[in-house]
């Protein structure tokens, strides 16, 4: 893999992990994914899926020894299935690491308290100040831009309860956003169309204007929408009819509803293939898998 | 049945010894590759903890002599009890299932595409007796 911008999925689910013989395809680990830039890793949110990585990190570290050890870790909100593998993540205890955790602080609590908080021994035997890695919590604004190296991120506010963040990640003129957790139907038509002239929409869709790679929520089938409206996630044909207007190259369907098994999946993306397989501009589809690694 | 028939059978039930349930569930899976290329005849490869590449070129353990498919162009490989499939730089790209990958891991059924050849992945659960 000679390629400098690797894209890795460790954890696709939503809402909860899924493990057993009916997902082990597209992944039973709650929502990670990791872009190796130049040797970097940025990651995306601390589902059980970082669990894996932390592994891999691992191993790579002790190949490579005298590497900087400094990761970069992007949270999205703080919901359960995008913090809760956190405490297993192994470079988070080895000293020789330094972790730069970004997010938000909701309204009632600093991003650091409500990790300090699921490590309260009432949940874990471990606390977060016993974790032997150096570590650095950044509460971010929408304004802000993060560089690091030649890395660029920025961000874009997304329509869930309690709130959640996108992270558009920019490297060398390519572009992948993150976005998951978002109610896109509050904003735009099944048909991918503004709603109501809303200002979020039209941000966000500027936002994600000619991205490479758009991961993003895609939890639920339109007639599952119908009765999960206000829960904060978005039905597939939303998100893939903007996509197209957008212009965004690939689109991985992203954060599985556990409900939704191996076989499902592999029926309800054979039917978006075929609908969205000669469109104008070409845009790729695949519903995301653990596992996969893709070059961007 | 009567009584005593009964009772031999349910006898003969129990005599079976432990050692013959434990052996019975000792198993392991075996992974294959099914390549399917075009005008050739279909090839069943077991995969085992060695890596697999596949290119045009004859020092392949899979050749795939096309002019489409680079020289090593993608590999199978095991880590931990996993398979992964590998793209190496090729020209051309490798699809998992119609996705263009750097690397995925594998999982039954899914198609690996390189150039106009079409691998099969698959998993048996062997006795180890
Ligand atoms: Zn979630
Ligand atoms: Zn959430």
């Amino acid at each position: 893999m000679a390629a400098e911008l690797l894209v890795t999925f460790w954890g696709t689910r939503g809402s909860i992990a899924t493990p057993g013989r009916s997902t082990e395809k597209y992944g039973g680990n709650t929502s990670s994914v990791s872009i190796k830039s130049h040797g970097k890793y940025f990651i995306f949110d601390a589902g059980t899926g970082i669990r894996p990585l932390g592994v891999e990190i691992m191993g790579e570290a002790a190949i490579q020894k005298d590497k900087q050890k400094e990761l970069f870790l992007f949270l999205s909100h703080t919901h359960w299935d995008h913090i809760q593998g956190l405490p297993f993540f192994q470079p988070a205890y080895d000293p020789s690491f330094r972790l730069n955790i970004y997010g938000t602080s909701n309204k009632d609590a600093m991003l650091e308290n409500i990790l300090v908080g699921q490590m309260d021994s009432s949940y874990f035997p471990v606390k977060l100040s016993a974790l032997g890695s150096e570590m650095e919590f950044n509460d971010l604004q929408l304004s802000d831009t993060i560089e690091i190296a030649d890395n660029k991120i920025t961000l874009q506010e997304l329509d869930h309860p309690g709130g959640s963040l996108s992270y558009k990640f920019e490297r060398d003129g390519k572009k992948i956003v993150y976005a998951t957790d978002h109610e896109l139907d509050f904003h735009f038509t099944q048909d991918g169309e503004l709603k109501n002239d809303s200002e979020l929409g039209k941000q966000y869709q500027a936002y994600i204007q000619d991205a490479d790679l758009l991961i993003a929520d895609g939890q639920y089938t339109s007639e599952e929408y119908e009765v999960k409206k206000g829960w904060g996630h978005t039905a597939v044909p939303t998100l893939l009819n903007l996509a197209q207007k957008s212009r965004v190259k690939q689109v991985a369907v992203y954060h599985h509803d556990p409900m939704h098994t191996d076989s499902f999946i592999d029926q309800l993306s054979a039917s978006y293939l075929k609908k969205f397989q000669d469109t104008e501009p070409r845009m790729d589809i695949f519903w995301a898998r653990e596992g996969l690694t893709l070059a961007i | 049945m009567d009584e005593e028939q009964q009772s031999q059978s349910d006898s003969r039930t129990i005599a079976m010894s432990r050692t013959e349930v434990l052996t019975g569930m000792s198993r392991r899976r075996v992974s294959y590759l099914e390549v399917n290329s075009p005008e050739r005849p279909r090839l069943n490869f077991k995969l085992t903890d060695g890596k697999v590449v596949m290119g045009r070129t004859t020092d392949n353990q899979i050749t795939l002599p096309f002019t489409n498919v680079s020289r090593h162009h993608a590999c199978v490989y095991i880590n931990g009890e996993d398979y992964y499939v590998e793209d190496n730089g090729s020209t051309n790209g490798t699809y998992v299932n119609g996705v263009k990958i750097a690397k995925c891991i594998l999982r039954p059924n899914d198609l690996i595409q390189i150039g106009a050849t079409k691998i099969y992945y698959s998993e048996r659960e062997e006795l180890c007796l």
